[in-house]
């Protein structure tokens, strides 16, 4: 196995309110928000490493920590098995030149006051990595990669004159474009229509054939974390539930909110059988205020006695396949259901 | 030249305030560039004729010492134009960079730099230019150093608050992310995008510089070697009654100057700002018809909405887009239809104009809504019956809504109950307090709502059980038909289930109707019995569901379903719509630009409403040869026909 490329060690964030004199002294001042608690994720060079969560789930911040855009409150982001955690000046601007970023809102990516192929030109002359001569053809050459044609009308567009779907071609392209090893992608889809999404996608996943890019692709929708990962970790309130090879996961996965989660999804399809809806106990997680012992028991239909006193351990299910539950093994035996019918 | 600039004063040149403004500035520049060449007198030339009266040898008359007043108007422009850019330049210069810099990088930075725009502010100018003047001596450039030294922290506190939105945008970020320098990032992507407004309010500074000027002048205290309005004022008014054009011909020129300068802010502001034009404006008063003569009483069999035709149309500045072109369908009583579409197909504006809630732009142009039999929109027109629209008697009582966002629906200065005893009482006169809380209790039991947070406001609750709160508040008059616009769009997965959940319980238990307005095939799917594709406006598609997922008929239906990934099912590559391509064409069918199977017939006809049978109706030209195949087929057999 080859050693891992992008490393996040137990990240924690917490982002402490920047309370008033008069609510402290009333001691009012609100909770610290923990964005994350225990993250961490190993990615393999060349591999799709899926990170589905609800909002909430710390996923963004895990990868804003990933990019070194945040730092950590506590735990390491290694490269190469190297610490980058603390990186300023030039090591911080090489390692930027490693790791890139796409992100959610492809209508607010690109400056609204330079052509597509300034800002595509822009990470090269930051990084110097083409002279000035050739940066109008290596733009050229790169919107080509992301099948906007013609690329010479493309790159003289203004961001306003393009759809959705052409923008975030443009911001994958900038990504892209001084060949980053580690792509980090948050909802690089999730803002797009349909009928245009699995083009972005599918676009994706060629340039990582070609290229050999490492994504991080964080995702609220597993079946979208499905058709882009190898692997496949979900995150709840800051910390990783479950993490295994995307197939394993979601045919036989071991945590009772991923069983859940690929219950709630809505499926068209023909062949999926009609779902039936059990209530949840509980509502939507909240970053404020963690529950003792296992973070998912005040929701969980499972949840006995001891998921409220002591957190659960980390259950490996099998190869590179592991559940934080008390239960994991029953439940990727059993099924959800038949669990909780033999725990009660 | 950059476009924004150029659509800003096209914008500006369509106002006629802008015109007017513009037109009067350039006058006046004009003619102050153009001072030593006009042939004028000289403005400092002595002569013997004091006191002229305006006339043909001299238009605007003499003063004192017999000047021509005219040729010192001319060359008092340029002075109150050099101070005015100057001072508004170099003021917009530092209140940018320094405002641009506390913004962006916060913490103490920004604590220190706006304790000191509130210090330069506080500053009273003539104050500090008496200062000035005291110790350098009067000049123009001093002029012009004090009132930008007195006016920068407006710039600078604009160009903060700018910054502070723009930083946490994504091309902002996105520039970090690739590794610029925070310097790069701040001239670069920060400051080009936060200066309009500044600039804006520079004609307002502009303004305000001149009339400071003139005071200076006007104590004596400006350049004694120039001609300036102020100085000519304060000369005039010694001899107001012997000589009055004396101080009104530079006042009116003073006058003219700035209030062009105001009134051309005005309008740049105006123009950069489409939402002052659109959104403003008072709701149009819709005429209305009364209802036909012939119309039928209500049968048992009547559908609970007919919809034949409908149009409607948005406003937008000089063009009118039609949002929903044509659009027919009926839902049953007790069924359930699905809108799915993407953004832009005039989903949710069919969606309001079922309700007659369009945004004030909008305007129905056509068609028939029938209630329950009854008309409730005849030709586009609501339907009005005893001096009351049917459409007001309607909502809420019988067809409720369930907004997208529930924090934008409910009113968040008041406690859900409170809402909702609101509603109950407007419609239902004799309800008591206590009958009413009960009703509520009842409804918040149906929905999931422990009764306990009926007494909380809407930030109080979560995202899932505030828009419980609000199907609690769409249901509580008990409606036949409900309408709900992407319920679930902003929830978390998990949530989104048990809401739709509930809403399927709830149609089954209250015989519910149901319209569900989505761009997500598969809630549509789950929930619905029908499905209706939109596409451009017009329902592409409709067909019970089951039937639309298997077989699809129109090439954007296919597009949709093939495009989505499955979670269970079997792992295959998605199909997408190509990234390029050309603009839609008039006439023929309004998806062949986009379409992957289009042919000249496509581009050239609209596509009849083929009839597939059993209530599945498809708008294409191959609806047969596309609803033979199923959809997980590798590749449409129909293209192939057709080019063969």
């Amino acid at each position: 196995m080859s050693q891992p490329i992008l490393q996040l060690d137990s990240l924690r964030m917490v982002y402490a309110d920047d309370t008033g004199l008069v609510s402290r002294l009333l001691g009012r001042a609100d909770p610290p928000v923990i964005a994350a608690d225990d993250v961490t994720l190993a990615l393999r060079p060349g591999e799709t490493l899926a990170v589905v969560g609800e909002s909430g789930s710390g996923k963004t911040t895990a990868g804003r920590i990933a990019t070194l855009q945040e730092r950590p409150t506590a735990g390491r982001v290694l490269y190469e098995g190297r610490d980058v955690t603390g990186l300023t000046g030039a090591a911080l601007k090489a390692y930027r030149a490693k790791v890139q970023m796409i992100f959610q809102n492809p209508y607010d990516a690109l400056n609204p006051r330079l052509t597509v192929g300034q800002s595509l030109a822009e990470p090269l002359t930051l990084h110097g990595l083409v002279p000035r001569a050739g940066l109008r053809a290596a733009v050229l050459e790169m919107l080509e990669a992301v099948e906007l044609r013609p690329a010479e009308t493309f790159a003289d567009a203004f961001p306003s004159e393009l759809s959705g779907g052409q923008l975030q071609r443009i911001a994958i392209a900038r990504a892209l474009i001084i060949k980053p090893r580690v792509v980090i992608a948050d909802e690089p889809v999730s803002m797009l229509d349909v009928s245009i999404r699995s083009g972005v996608m599918n676009l994706m996943r060629g340039i990582q054939r070609d290229t050999g890019v490492t994504y991080l692709y964080i995702t609220h929708d597993l079946a979208v974390a499905r058709y882009m990962a190898d692997r496949i970790a979900v995150m709840y309130l800051g910390a990783v539930l479950e993490e295994g090879p995307a197939e394993t996961l979601i045919s036989a996965a071991g945590h009772p909110y991923t069983r859940l989660l690929i219950r709630a999804a809505p499926e068209h399809r023909a062949t999926a059988v009609k779902r039936d809806r059990i209530r949840l106990p509980g509502d939507a997680a909240s970053q404020t205020g963690q529950p003792t012992g296992c973070r998912f028991h005040p929701r969980c239909p499972l949840a006995q006695p001891v998921c409220r006193e002591t957190a659960p351990p980390r259950v490996a299910l099998g190869e590179k396949h592991a559940a934080s539950c008390h239960f994991a093994t029953e439940v990727r035996q059993n099924g959800l259901a038949a669990a909780t019918a033999a725990a009660v | 030249m950059n476009p924004t600039v150029i659509k800003t004063i096209r914008a500006t040149a369509r106002s006629w305030t802008g015109v007017l403004s513009l037109a009067l500035l350039l006058v006046i520049a004009a003619a102050a560039l153009a001072a030593p060449v006009l042939g004028l007198p000289d403005p400092a030339d002595m002569a013997f004729d004091l006191y002229q009266p305006p006339g043909a040898a001299h238009w605007l008359g003499t003063d004192n010492f017999g000047r021509d007043i005219f040729a010192r108007v001319v060359w008092g422009a340029r002075v109150a134009l050099i101070v005015a850019i100057g001072a508004a330049l170099l003021s917009i210069l530092i209140g940018s960079a320094l405002g641009a810099v506390a913004g962006y990088f916060g913490g103490w930075v920004d604590g220190l730099l706006s304790r000191v725009f509130d210090i330069f502010l506080l500053i009273p100018t003539f104050f500090l230019i008496l200062l000035i003047v005291a110790l350098f001596g009067a000049s123009l450039p001093l002029t012009i150093v004090a009132i930008a030294l007195t006016t920068w922290p407006r710039s600078a506190r604009l160009m903060r608050s700018q910054v502070l939105t723009l930083k946490s945008r994504v091309y902002v970020q996105a520039a970090l992310a690739a590794g610029a320098p925070h310097w790069w990032v701040i001239l670069r992507h920060v400051i080009p995008n936060g200066i309009a407004p500044i600039v804006t309010d520079g004609t307002i500074l502009m303004g305000m510089a001149i009339l400071t000027e003139a005071g200076l002048s006007f104590l004596g205290l400006g350049d004694q070697n120039m001609v300036s309005w102020g100085s000519m004022i304060f000369e005039g008014q010694r001899h107001l009654r012997l000589a009055p054009w004396m101080s009104i011909a530079p006042g009116v020129a003073l006058l003219v100057l700035v209030a062009s300068l105001n009134l051309l802010g005005d309008s740049v502001n105006f123009a950069m700002n489409p939402q002052l034009r659109t959104r403003g404006g008072a709701p149009k008063r819709r005429r209305g018809v009364a209802p036909p003569a012939d119309e039928p009483a209500a049968t048992a069999g009547a559908p609970i909405l007919q919809v034949t035709d409908l149009r409607l149309e948005y406003a937008a500045g000089d063009r009118r887009i039609a949002a929903v072109d044509g659009v027919s369908f009926s839902l049953p009583r007790g069924g359930s239809l699905g809108i799915v579409g993407e953004s832009g197909c005039g989903k949710s504006s069919l969606g309001s104009a079922l309700l007659q809630t369009m945004p004030n732009n909008a305007e129905l142009t056509g068609g028939t809504i029938r209630y329950d039999g009854r008309a409730i929109v005849l030709d586009g027109k609501p339907v009005i019956e005893g001096g009351r629209s049917r459409i007001e008697a309607l909502r809420w009582t019988r067809m409720a809504t369930i907004f997208q966002s529930a924090m934008n629906a409910l009113n968040p200065v008041t406690t859900v109950r409170r809402q909702m005893v609101d509603t109950l009482r407007l419609h239902r006169p004799g309800m008591t307090r206590d009958e009413a809380t009960a009703r509520i209790g009842e409804v918040f039991d149906m929905i999931g709502i422990p009764r306990s947070r009926m007494n909380a406001y809407p930030h109080q609750l979560s995202g899932g059980m505030r828009q419980r709160a609000m199907i609690a508040l769409s249901l509580i008059l008990e409606p036949e038909l409900v309408i709900a616009d992407e319920p679930t769009t902003a929830l978390d997965m998990l949530i989104q289930d048990q809401i739709l959940g509930e809403i399927a319980d709830l149609r089954e238990r209250l015989n519910l109707s149901l319209i569900l307005v989505s761009h997500d095939m598969g809630a549509v799917a789950e929930s619905c019995e029908t499905v209706a594709v939109m596409y451009a406006g017009r329902i592409v598609e409709i067909a019970p569901t089951r039937r639309i997922f298997d077989r699809p008929a129109h090439p954007y239906s296919r597009t949709l379903i093939s495009a989505l990934p499955s979670l269970t099912g079997p792992l295959e590559t998605l199909d997408s719509l190509p990234a390029t391509g050309s603009a839609a064409a008039e006439g023929g069918c309004r998806f062949a630009h986009a379409c992957p199977a289009a042919t000249a017939l496509c581009r050239s006809t609209p596509p009849p409403a083929v009839q597939l049978g059993g209530n599945h109706v498809a708008e294409c030209h191959y609806a047969e040869e596309f609803a033979a195949e199923p959809v997980d087929a590798a590749e449409p057999t129909a293209t192939e026909e057709a080019c063969a």
